[in-house]
């Protein structure tokens, strides 16, 4: 039998410029987005050490801070309060728009959906690429913020007008950016959708869908119902910084000048940038959870407990996220009403996901539990998520939010969802499917190592937040020390920022290990980990996906341990008569 | 200056004399529902790792799920978390919400609090329990509120900056505005906060049953000058509070 593989069918010569810039091929539209996300998470990481720097340090000039222009700190090196407020607005808006969503929807979307479905590529891979490079435009956008006068834009994630409405050159690039990024997430989602309906391989039923699939598909309906929300309100908002407009501006008084605005609702904004951003906060989560999942089950050697339960509660979560939006607005002025119901429903959407808890503890038990580096990854996203979800019960309930609402309590919780829960789902996703995407193993010591200063410093750097939002300690502020019933948390910031610095530092070790396993790791297999699903099924890197004909599904992803089958694992694509 | 009974640990302390102690109650129900919950999950975690570790010897459970199981899970959290909310804390069924924001007693002081960038004006009404008219035009730097000096009603309003003074044990009602951004009204020590947002006044009541100096601060990213933006909260006896009010009033 002569075996024919794709780089022989198609003959197409692929340049340089093809191969690794302007590419159409998913797996290296898929690195593209991780390499730039790491690079935007590492700026992004930097950010949020000079915040952490001003609070912890507070009578020491920021390190290297004389090096920085006179708009950000004063003549010894301390940070300017302006400085400031950009630093966390940056570090937020950077992590969230550009690291954690790309990362989950942009490089694990585009490099492990089509292969575990068994297609040749996406739908459409002209407009994948265009998605990638839209986000690259988007960030260039965003981030030449930094090179205008006044500086980036220092409204916050959130950016709410009149705030932002108001503000300068550095903002109004920051609305363009998140709309131009916004159209990236729109194509991207198109893409994902179709690719699932049309190009599952022959037997590749709904029911036998990996869950990083069904987690993906699922989230590319919230992406591409919520995002053109999203572009609406910075439509608005642009016009109102930009061009006069009143969408969201009553009559001001700023500084002792009346303003021309006049008719427009704050209120307004919050309520549509929310509208779409409580369903974003899934979107940042929900590919992890498909992730995590997929690790727990290939490490434990064990089925997915309740697999359409699982499929069930990641339908319900993103359904409920789009009826949530206000429980971010309860100290905005709400009415009585909206705010019971927003209440009610909040409540309502803590259930899927604790049933994804207990099916993944369910999973663990009975298993044979290998603590390979994705796994560690994997139950530390279990365990820190689930703290993330418990404090969110503080600020879900109207006992809880009115005191903690804005203060690190807020900072703390949702570290623990965005750090905590995807960025440890990205790390056990990322170290999963480096062989496959590199050709070579990661090294696992240096895996080990990082994945427990990761885990110990995170703790420290963020638990201890939760304790700051006891104290009523507001967030956004660069000098605590103003405020006397605040003098007694110094210590803590000061602890909190040396933790920070370790935990930032650790990261180092995983880039270290990740560039170096990129050239000098060992050889992976074409199936590592002695998993079932098909990506593991095709040889490492290189163009194109199967030969002449695409794989046959035979049965489900998680026959794990199956008394029928001498090892502990089936593979999709493998016949065995009697198991479905 | 350093206050008493601020550990920077915990809550400061609670000096509401309405719901604040309910607040706080149901703060430490959730915290001690959720310790423990958290306790039990990422104990049986760390159980199932250590009892089913890898042995080259041994097949996990082949397993897809269980009908029976899965379903008296789903219907024990959806009671546990529906009856937890509407029952244990009665934050729906009871309308504490509605108590807190919405209901002040008819017979509260009333003031009226202006937050700007980055300074809290506040406006008492005097004698006569009348806001004088206000006007935007009327605004300027001695008039932080624009008030209409022609309205009779004007003539007794008291204004301050960066200060507010309030009788012990009475009930007060804020009517909150704000001229430019949007702030956030925050006094920790009684479990009380609300943005203010321009073009919109929003009532905030609260009732204070401990003497003393605290906070009241901005809770909301407002500019550059966010981080100083407090004023001084005063709680003291009655009389005190008329006399200080009083001294005001001749400035």
């Amino acid at each position: 039998m002569t075996t024919v593989t794709l780089d022989t069918v198609q003959s197409h010569k692929e340049s340089f410029l093809t191969t690794y810039v302007f590419s159409m091929d998913h797996k290296m539209i898929g690195k593209q987005f991780l390499i730039a996300s790491f690079l935007m998470l590492f700026l992004g990481g930097c950010l949020a050490m000079a915040v952490r720097w001003q609070l912890g340090f507070p009578d020491t000039p920021l390190p290297g801070g004389t090096l920085l222009p006179e708009t950000m700190v004063d003549e010894d090196g301390f940070m300017l309060p302006e400085f400031y407020n950009v630093l966390f607005s940056m570090h937020a808006s950077i992590m969230i728009f550009f690291a954690v969503i790309p990362l989950l929807n942009g490089w694990f979307a585009n490099f492990v959906l089509p292969l575990q479905i068994g297609a040749r590529d996406m739908a459409s891979p002209l407009l994948n690429m265009i998605s990638f490079w839209l986000y690259v435009l988007a960030g260039i956008i965003v981030l030449s913020g930094f090179f205008v006068e006044g500086g980036a834009a220092a409204a916050g994630w959130t950016s709410y007008p009149p705030l932002s409405a108001l503000a300068g050159m550095g903002q109004t690039l920051w609305i363009i950016g998140v709309m131009v990024l916004g159209f990236s997430s729109i194509m991207g989602s198109i893409n994902y959708i179709t690719t699932v309906f049309k190009l599952r391989a022959p037997g590749m039923a709904f029911g036998r869908m990996p869950l990083p699939v069904w987690a993906i598909f699922i989230t590319a309906f919230m992406t591409l119902l919520a995002t053109p929300v999203l572009t609406t309100a910075m439509i608005m908002l642009l016009l109102d910084n930009a061009f006069g407009t009143s969408f969201f501006l009553p009559e001001l008084i700023v500084s002792g000048e009346l303003t021309e605005t006049s008719g427009g609702k704050p209120l307004l904004y919050q309520h549509i940038f929310w509208f779409y951003s409580h369903p974003a906060v899934y979107i940042m989560i929900m590919p992890a959870f498909g992730v995590v999942s997929e690790v727990i089950s290939v490490f434990s050697r064990k089925p997915i407990f309740g697999y359409k339960m699982m499929v069930g509660s990641l339908i319900s979560i993103a359904g409920m996220s789009f009826i949530v939006w206000a429980h971010h607005m309860y100290q905005s002025g709400l009415n009585a009403t909206a705010a019971k119901f927003f209440m009610f429903t909040t409540i309502l959407i803590t259930i899927p996901p604790t049933i994804l808890i207990f099916n993944w503890l369910a999973t663990l038990l009975g298993g044979n539990i290998r603590l390979r580096v994705p796994m560690l990854h994997a139950l530390a996203f279990l365990s820190m998520f689930m703290i993330g979800g418990l404090s969110g019960l503080f600020l879900a309930s109207t006992y809880g939010d009115i005191f903690f609402h804005d203060t690190y309590f807020v900072v703390a919780h949702i570290h623990y969802v965005l750090f905590g829960g995807s960025l440890f789902g990205i790390f056990a996703g990322t170290t999963y499917w480096f062989p496959k995407a590199f050709g070579r193993m990661m090294n696992q010591r240096l895996g080990q190592i990082h994945f427990w200063l990761t885990l110990i410093f995170f703790n420290l750097t963020f638990f201890t937040m939760h304790f700051l939002g006891f104290a009523g300690h507001m967030q956004r502020i660069a000098e605590p020390m103003n405020y006397p019933f605040l003098e007694s948390t110094q210590g803590l910031h000061t602890f909190i920022t040396i933790s920070a610095l370790i935990l930032g530092a650790s990261q180092l070790i995983f880039a270290f290990n990740f560039i170096r396993s990129i050239f000098r790791g060992k050889e992976a297999p074409a199936n590592p980990w002695d998993a079932n699903t098909l990506e593991w099924s095709v040889k490492n890197p290189g163009h194109g996906n199967w030969g002449l004909s695409v794989p046959i599904v035979y049965h489900g992803p998680y026959e794990y341990s199956h008394p029928e089958v001498l090892e502990d694992f089936l593979p999709q694509n493998r016949h065995q008569s009697g198991i479905i | 200056m350093k206050e008493d009974g601020y550990s920077g640990w915990w809550f400061p302390p609670n000096i509401s004399a309405n719901y604040g102690q309910t607040l706080d109650q149901g703060t430490a129900i959730i915290t001690w529902v959720t310790m423990i919950g958290g306790i039990v999950v990422i104990g049986l975690m760390l159980f199932a790792v250590i009892r089913y570790r890898y042995r080259p010897d041994r097949k996990a459970l082949y397993l897809h799920g269980n009908f029976k199981f899965e379903t008296t899970m789903l219907v024990l959290v959806t009671v546990f978390t529906l009856g937890g909310e509407f029952f244990v804390l009665g934050e729906i069924s009871e309308g504490v919400w509605d108590k807190i924001k919405y209901q002040a007693p008819e017979d509260a002081m009333e003031i009226e609090v202006l937050a700007e960038q980055f300074a809290w004006n506040i406006r008492y009404p005097g004698d006569d329990g009348q806001f004088g008219e206000t006007d935007n035009e009327l605004v300027d730097e001695e008039n932080p509120f624009g008030i209409d000096e022609d309205d009779s009603a004007a003539e007794d309003d008291v204004v301050t900056r960066g200060l507010i003074h309030v009788p012990v044990n009475v009930p007060v009602k804020v009517k909150l505005r704000s001229k430019d951004v949007i702030h956030s009204f925050f006094i920790p020590v009684l479990r009380i906060k609300q943005d203010a947002l321009p073009g919109e006044t929003i009532d905030v009541w609260f009732q204070a049953k401990e003497t003393g100096e605290y906070h009241l601060v901005c809770a909301e990213l407002c500019g550059l000058g966010h981080t100083t933006m407090k004023a001084g909260f005063v709680v003291e006896p009655l009389e005190e509070f008329q006399s200080w009010l009083e001294e005001k009033s001749e400035e």
